[in-house]
C-alpha cells in the first residue's frame, strides 16, 4: 500500500549452466502463467478503464480546452488564450481569498487530524478490550464527515443557539454564532475535518500492528522508556504510513466541498470566510455562467495538488524510512 | 492451476455486468405518431410540485395529443440542472425562470419568442414588459410579488408596542420601533437584517436613483454606503440581532426567519412568502409598506414577477409549449389550482374568478397590493447580463460591513467596482 512498487518476482538462479529441456518447458509454463495473471489484472481493471475512457476522459480533455475559452455554458465561445489564467491572479480578489481559505484549511486541519489519528491509534493499539467496537465507532465520522447531514448538524452545533454554546454556558462563557462570525466560521470547518480522523487512524492501527514486538522487548531490556521507544522504534517504522496518510489527506482536503457548501449556504458566507476553492469553481461555473474560467481554475487546482504531491514524494526521501532498504 | 482460471471469469463477469448496466441507461425519449411530448421544468417545494402536477393533469385532459413530462427540483439545484441541460442542447420545452437569469438566457438565444404563441391580451401590461428582453417577449410572468415588511402582530402585542403607520413611516421610525421591541425584554428582536437587492432598489429609488441603468448599475456609492450604514445602525440600536447572529440567520429561509419562529416582530420578504411565514408562526402576519426616505414622496414599492414561464428556442414543439403556458397563466381552472403560489395571477379574469376561494394569506396579500396599487412604481425590466451575481455580492459586502471588516464607504465602492466587472 505504501510501497507503490510491487517487485516482480525475479528469476531463480538455475542449477545448471545450459538450459535443460525441462527447464525451458518450465520457463514457458511460467511465462504463460504470468501472461494469464496479467490478463486477469487487466480484466479487473477494465470496468474502471472503460469508465475512464467513456465517461471521464472526454470531459477532462474538453475542460482543458475550455479553460482557454470564454465558454459561458449558454452561448458560443471564443479562444482567449491564457486570459483566464491571468485573470485569476491579476483581477480576481475572490480567487485569492478562496485560495487562502483553502490553504489555511488544508495546512491546519490535516496535521491536526493526523496527530489526532496517530494518538488514538497508539491508545487503541495497547490492547484495549472491545477494540473492534472502538475502532468502528471512531471510524464512523470518516464515513459521515463529508455528508450533507453532518454539515447540517454542524450548523446546528455551532450556531448561536447551538450545542457548543450550551456547553460553554456551563462554564459561564457567553458564546456567539460561530458559523456566523467570519473570524470563526472557517475554524468550525477545520474542526469538522479533524473530527473525521477515523480513516487515517485505522491505517495507523494496521501499521502499528506490523511493527515486530521483539523490537520493543529488546529496547525495554536495554532500559528504554515509553517516550524513547516511541521516538526510536514506533515513529521511524511508521513513517511510510504517515507519509501515505499525509499524501491522501492533503489531496482530500484540497477537494473539500460539501461541508463548506452546506455550512455557508452555498456562497462562502459569512463574508467569503468559508469560500473554498472547489466551491468557487462551482459558483463561477454554474452561478456566474463562466465555465471557461471555472475550467481554468479546476486545472490550476490540478497543478497545485500535483506539485504538492510531487514535493511530498521528493521530501519523503529525507524522512520516510522503509525497513527493507 | 484451475484456481487461476477461476479468477478470469469473475473479472469478465464484472466487466460485462457493468457495461450492460451502462448500456441500459439509454435515452427513452421521443414521441409517437402525432402525439407531442413536452418536458416541463420548475423549482419549488412539495406543495408547489403537487399543485403544478394537478394543473398539468387538467391540461392533459383538455389536450389529448400532448403528454407532459415534468422535471422539478428544489431551488438550490434548479439552475445547475437547467443550465447543464441547456448547455447540452437538451433544454426542457417549457421551464420556469426568474428575472435575474432571464436576460442571460434570452441574449444567448436560448429562449423562444412567445409573442405569437401565448395570448397576452388579458395580462397586466406593465408586468408583461418585464418579460421582454430587447423588445421581444421571451417570457410570461407567472404572477406578481411585492417586497414588503412583514409584521408579526403577536410579537408586537407581547412587546406592548403598537404597529406603525406604514403609509408614512421613515427608516428612522423603522429603526427606533425595532429597538423598542427588542428593548421590551424577553427573547425577541425588533427585526431581521436583510441584504436583498430589491430592498436597495427601493432605497435608491426613494433617493431618486435607479438601481440598474442600461448595462450597468445606476446607483451611487453614497447611496449604497448609506444603505449599508442603516444596517450597522440597526445593530448598534439593538433593533436586530448581533452581526454574527444576523449572518447565521441570513443564510436560512423564511421558515427559520425571526417572524416565522415568533422571535422577531419584523422582517422583509416577498409577499408570496406570507403564507409560509403565517404557517410557520401560527400567528397573524401583516404586510406593511416599506419605510421611506423623509424627502421621498412615495415608498417606490414595485410589483415584480415572482417568476416567468419560458420556452426553449431549441424545442420542436413550440406551439404546444405556448399552449401550456397559455393554460397556466390564462385559464381560470389552472388559477384555481395554483392560487398565488407563483405570485398573484396577473390575468384579471382569472383573479376575479378565484378571489373568493383564495386562502387567507393570499387574500391578505391581494388586498395589500390592491391598496397600494396606485402608488406603485413601474416593474423592473429584464436585468443586464451578470445580474445573477448581484444578490450574493450585496450580501457578502453587507456581511463584511456588519462584521467590521470594511467601512460602509469602502464596501460600497468595492461593491460598485466588482458589480461593474460582472455586469454587461
Amino acid at each position: 500500500m505504501t510501497d507503490t512498487q510491487v517487485r516482480a518476482p525475479r528469476d531463480v538462479p538455475h542449477p545448471a549452466p545450459g538450459p535443460l529441456p525441462e527447464a525451458v518447458a518450465h520457463k514457458k509454463a511460467r511465462r504463460r502463467r504470468r501472461r494469464k495473471e496479467a490478463l486477469t489484472g487487466y480484466l479487473f481493471l477494465a470496468p474502471w478503464f472503460v469508465g475512464l475512457i467513456a465517461v471521464t476522459a472526454g470531459p477532462l480533455l474538453a475542460s482543458l480546452y475550455l479553460s482557454f475559452t470564454d465558454y459561458s455554458l449558454l452561448g458560443d465561445y471564443e479562444w482567449v488564450g491564457f486570459a483566464n489564467y491571468a485573470e485569476m491572479f491579476t483581477d480576481d480578489p475572490r480567487f485569492l481569498k478562496a485560495l487562502t481559505n483553502t490553504a489555511i484549511y488544508v495546512f491546519v486541519s490535516v496535521p491536526l487530524q493526523l496527530a489526532f489519528a496517530l494518538a488514538l491509534a497508539l491508545v487503541l493499539d495497547r490492547g484495549i478490550q472491545g477494540l473492534p467496537i472502538y475502532r468502528s465507532v471512531y471510524y464512523l465520522p470518516s464515513l459521515l464527515g463529508s455528508s450533507v447531514a453532518i454539515a447540517v448538524l454542524w450548523r446546528k452545533v455551532f450556531g448561536a443557539d447551538g450545542l457548543f454554546n450550551s456547553f460553554l454556558d456551563l462554564f459561564g462563557i457567553e458564546g456567539r454564532s460561530w458559523i456566523g462570525d467570519p473570524s470563526t466560521a472557517l475554524g468550525t470547518l477545520i474542526v469538522l475535518n479533524v473530527w473525521t480522523f477515523g480513516s487515517p487512524m485505522v491505517i495507523f492501527l494496521a501499521g502499528l500492528r506490523q511493527i515486530p514486538a521483539s523490537y520493543y522487548e529488546a529496547a525495554s531490556i536495554d532500559g528504554a522508556g515509553w517516550v524513547r521507544r516511541f521516538r526510536s522504534i514506533t515513529l521511524p517504522l511508521l513513517t511510510p504510513i504517515i507519509f501515505f496518510n499525509l499524501v491522501l489527506q492533503l489531496i482530500n482536503a484540497f477537494q473539500s466541498f460539501t461541508q463548506a457548501f452546506v455550512v455557508s449556504g452555498g456562497n462562502g458566507q459569512p463574508a467569503d470566510s468559508t469560500l473554498f476553492y472547489t466551491m468557487y469553481v462551482y459558483i463561477k461555473g454554474f452561478n456566474s455562467f463562466e465555465m471557461g474560467y471555472a475550467s481554468a481554475m479546476a486545472w490550476f487546482l490540478v497543478v497545485i495538488v500535483g506539485s504538492l504531491t510531487a514535493l511530498n514524494f521528493i521530501m519523503s526521501r529525507y524522512w520516510v524510512f522503509y525497513g527493507d532498504k | 492451476m484451475s484456481y487461476r482460471k477461476s479468477k478470469v471469469w469473475p473479472a469478465l463477469f464484472v466487466t460485462g455486468a457493468l457495461s450492460f448496466t451502462a448500456a441500459c441507461g439509454g435515452d427513452d425519449g421521443g414521441s409517437g405518431d402525432g402525439k407531442v411530448t413536452l418536458r416541463v421544468s420548475w423549482w419549488g417545494e412539495t406543495e408547489r410540485h403537487e399543485m403544478t402536477e394537478e394543473a398539468i393533469k387538467v391540461f392533459e385532459k383538455q389536450n389529448k395529443d400532448i403528454t407532459i413530462e415534468s422535471e422539478y427540483s428544489d431551488w438550490d439545484a434548479y439552475y445547475d440542472q437547467l443550465t447543464t441541460k441547456t448547455a447540452a442542447g437538451d433544454a426542457p420545452d417549457v421551464f420556469a425562470i426568474e428575472i435575474r437569469a432571464l436576460g442571460e438566457y434570452a441574449r444567448n438565444g436560448q429562449l423562444a419568442d412567445l409573442a405569437g404563441l401565448v395570448p397576452t391580451d388579458d395580462l397586466d401590461e406593465k408586468l408583461l414588459t418585464s418579460g421582454e428582453v430587447d423588445g421581444t417577449q421571451y417570457a410570461i410572468p407567472t404572477g406578481a410579488n411585492a417586497f414588503t415588511v412583514m409584521a408579526n402582530t403577536a410579537v408586537f402585542e407581547d412587546a406592548g408596542v403598537g404597529l406603525p403607520d406604514d403609509s408614512s413611516w421613515t427608516w428612522e421610525d423603522y429603526q427606533s420601533l425595532s429597538a423598542e421591541v427588542t428593548g421590551s425584554g424577553g427573547d425577541i428582536y425588533g427585526t431581521q437584517l436583510n441584504f436583498n437587492d430589491a430592498y436597495l432598489r427601493m432605497f435608491a429609488a426613494q433617493r431618486g436613483e435607479s438601481f440598474y441603468e442600461g448595462d450597468g448599475l445606476g446607483v451611487s456609492a453614497e447611496t449604497v454606503a448609506a444603505w449599508f450604514q442603516t444596517h450597522l445602525d440597526m445593530i448598534d440600536a439593538k433593533g436586530s440581532p448581533s452581526a454574527d447572529r444576523s449572518n447565521e440567520l441570513g443564510a436560512t429561509d423564511i421558515e427559520q426567519s425571526l417572524i416565522a419562529t415568533n422571535k422577531g416582530a419584523m422582517g422583509m420578504w416577498w409577499s408570496n412568502q406570507l403564507s409560509a411565514a403565517s404557517v410557520g408562526s401560527g400567528e397573524e402576519i401583516k404586510l406593511l409598506q416599506i419605510p421611506r426616505d423623509p424627502s421621498a414622496d412615495s415608498s417606490e414599492m414595485f410589483l415584480q414577477p415572482a417568476m416567468f414561464w419560458a420556452a426553449s428556442s431549441k424545442s420542436g414543439n413550440q406551439e404546444a409549449a405556448g399552449k401550456l403556458i397559455d393554460f397556466l397563466v390564462n385559464d381560470p381552472r389552472a388559477g384555481e389550482i395554483l392560487g398565488s403560489d407563483r405570485g398573484l395571477p396577473m390575468n384579471d379574469t382569472v383573479l376575479k374568478e378565484i378571489e373568493g376561494g383564495l386562502p387567507a394569506a393570499d387574500k391578505a396579500s391581494l388586498d395589500f397590493i390592491n391598496g397600494i396599487r396606485d402608488e406603485l412604481a413601474d416593474p423592473p425590466s429584464a436585468y443586464p447580463d451578470g445580474a445573477v451575481e448581484i444578490p450574493d455580492m450585496l450580501e457578502r459586502y453587507g456581511q463584511e460591513v456588519i462584521s467590521g471588516q470594511q467601512s460602509p464607504e469602502e464596501a460600497a465602492q468595492a461593491f460598485l467596482d466588482e458589480a461593474d466587472g460582472a455586469l454587461g
